[in-house]
């Protein structure tokens, strides 16, 4: 067949739909009023019939060729489970209507066709039949309810359009840090030979130039670097995927931050670290984690300020359960929009792209192990006054 | 003398575990892969094995597995060998005895060879 207007018959709306059309069809044929209406009353007396045991059916309506000969046909599906018998008022006054009339029960659905032969002197040709298709397919809708009907299946399928969009996108991210953590697990290995070979070479016992030293001193101190990279990439893809793990223990937080201060102090020899505590506490924390994050925080602290300025480590006394840290350098500071978004993935201040090398991995890192230990991390800052991070963490329990 | 048996994929690993264990007096075997596990850890008979998490084919889970299912060599102390930061969990689940993360330092690479040895060896 060749199909001029499809229309699913789902409720009475649709009875007066497939009548419409069904005249509407035989009219632009050039059929007479009478055939008009003879074709439309059998089409809508078969949808009725259909509507009353499901809302599922299908109506088709269009053309036939046979040779040279065309026929008006519709026809309409329905599910296989409903039968029809001349006990249907529809079904059997449709029967009378139309020439040739046929049921069949055989398919994947049941199938009722209809077709009316058309004269000759319609003089149909494909090309009337392509003209005729076009026509009905732009028409405008016929009435409100068609025009509902027509929105509501655009408005279906961009929904669907949609989720399939979200699901692809989902799957995308899902993917991306699968793929981080294959990758950053694969350059651990590299990073391993490059250290021991480096190590190896340090400890060599043949003579070794200092020029030759001071080498391979850097190449170590650029291998760490990468491999607290990588780390971090692990790091985000774990965020990601939720599989970052605590091993929460009891720690003396005064005792917990001198053993920070003095690795950091290794580390940034060009700067004064001044402590000033609270009264000492014990406080609930992953050591390992929360080291991560001082390490950052102190570590940014020494980044963005010059040498021989001061670094300062502050606790408060508890509030609420909570013990506040704060870390105060005498740096380049901040500006207001880099305030609001300096714990964001990825983020850099367009002022140090390019003095100052990173990801923008480290602070949205420690900002999610702060709130994973149900603390709050905050900055204040004055563009070249300096800045102060806070951050909280839990008192431990009794 | 002490013997160790070392199970890792890469080439270089292997040989820098080589290199430093055999400066510390130690008798070293190394195998890129697992194939015929059992038998040749019944011929070195070492005295501690460094185990690889990614060893072609089983992992090193399984042939962790598979050395302390068999009773003649159970008891030999198996530290596991890992890039992985789950290392910790991944040698539970293996069974091993202890754990050696990767990157390592090379004397920290001494001292757990030399812990994992028998009291009495």
């Amino acid at each position: 067949m060749i199909k001029v207007v499809s229309i699913s018959l789902e409720n009475e709306m649709d009875l007066v739909l497939a009548h419409k059309r069904s005249m509407k069809v035989a009219e632009q044929l050039g059929l007479t009023v009478a055939t008009q209406t003879t074709f439309a009353t059998a089409v809508s007396e078969i949808a009725r019939t259909v509507i009353e045991h499901t809302d599922d059916g299908l109506l088709d309506i269009g053309l036939e060729q046979n040779k040279t000969r065309y026929s008006l046909m519709a026809t309409v599906t329905f599910d296989k489970e409903i039968r029809f018998t001349n006990a249907d008022a529809g079904f059997y006054y449709a029967q009378k209507l139309v020439p040739e009339f046929e049921l069949s029960e055989t398919g994947e659905d049941n199938k009722i066709t209809m077709k009316l032969g058309l004269p000759r002197s319609l003089k149909l040709d494909p090309l009337k039949i392509n003209i005729l298709k076009k026509d009905f397919g732009d028409e405008q809708p016929i009435n409100a309810y068609e025009e509902i009907k027509q929105r509501n299946a655009t408005l279906h399928r961009i929904a669907s359009e949609k989720d399939e969009a979200l699901r692809q996108s989902k799957l995308v991210d899902e993917k991306k840090t699968e793929f981080i953590s294959i990758a950053s697990h694969e350059l651990k290995t590299p990073i391993t030979v490059l250290k021991a070979y480096t190590q190896m070479a340090k400890a060599t016992k043949e003579p070794v130039t200092d020029h030759l030293r001071e080498l391979l001193a850097k190449i170590d101190v650029q291998s760490n670097k990468l491999l607290s990279l990588v780390q971090q990439l692990l790091d985000i893809s774990k965020i990601e995927n939720g599989n970052l793990q605590y091993n929460m223990q009891v720690v003396s937080l005064n005792d917990f931050l001198n053993r920070q201060v003095t690795v950091m102090r290794h580390i940034l020899p060009h700067h004064e670290f001044i402590t000033s505590f609270s009264p000492d506490v014990n406080v609930t924390i992953d050591e390992l984690r929360v080291e991560q994050v001082l390490a950052n925080l102190l570590g940014n602290a020494g980044k963005y300020s010059d040498r021989n300025t001061s670094i300062t480590i502050t606790t408060s006394l508890a509030v609420q359960g909570m013990v506040t840290i704060g870390i105060t350098d005498q740096g380049r500071g901040m500006t207001a929009e880099t305030t609001a978004s300096v714990f964001e993935k990825f983020y850099r201040a367009k002022d140090v792209l390019k003095s100052h090398t990173g990801f923008g991995m480290g602070l949205y890192i420690t900002s999610k192990i702060i709130t994973d230990h149900r603390g709050k991390i905050w900055v204040e800052s004055t563009e070249g006054n300096g800045s102060t991070f806070y951050f909280t963490v839990p008192l431990a329990a009794g | 003398m002490k013997r160790i048996m070392i199970f890792d994929d890469d080439d270089d690993i292997l040989s820098i575990c080589a290199c430093i264990l055999e400066e510390d007096d130690w008798q070293v075997q190394t195998y890129p892969d697992c194939c015929d596990l059992i038998a040749r850890v019944s011929a070195f008979a070492p005295d501690v094995i460094l185990m690889d998490n990614c060893i072609p084919d089983e992992g090193g889970i399984v042939a962790t597995k598979m050395l302390k299912a068999t009773d003649a060599l159970k008891n030999i102390p198996v530290i596991y060998f890992s890039a992985n930061s789950d290392i910790q969990s991944l040698a539970a689940t293996a069974g091993a005895d202890g754990y050696l993360p990767k990157p390592f330092d090379l004397e920290v690479l001494k001292t757990t060879a030399t812990g994992a040895l028998p009291a009495n060896g």
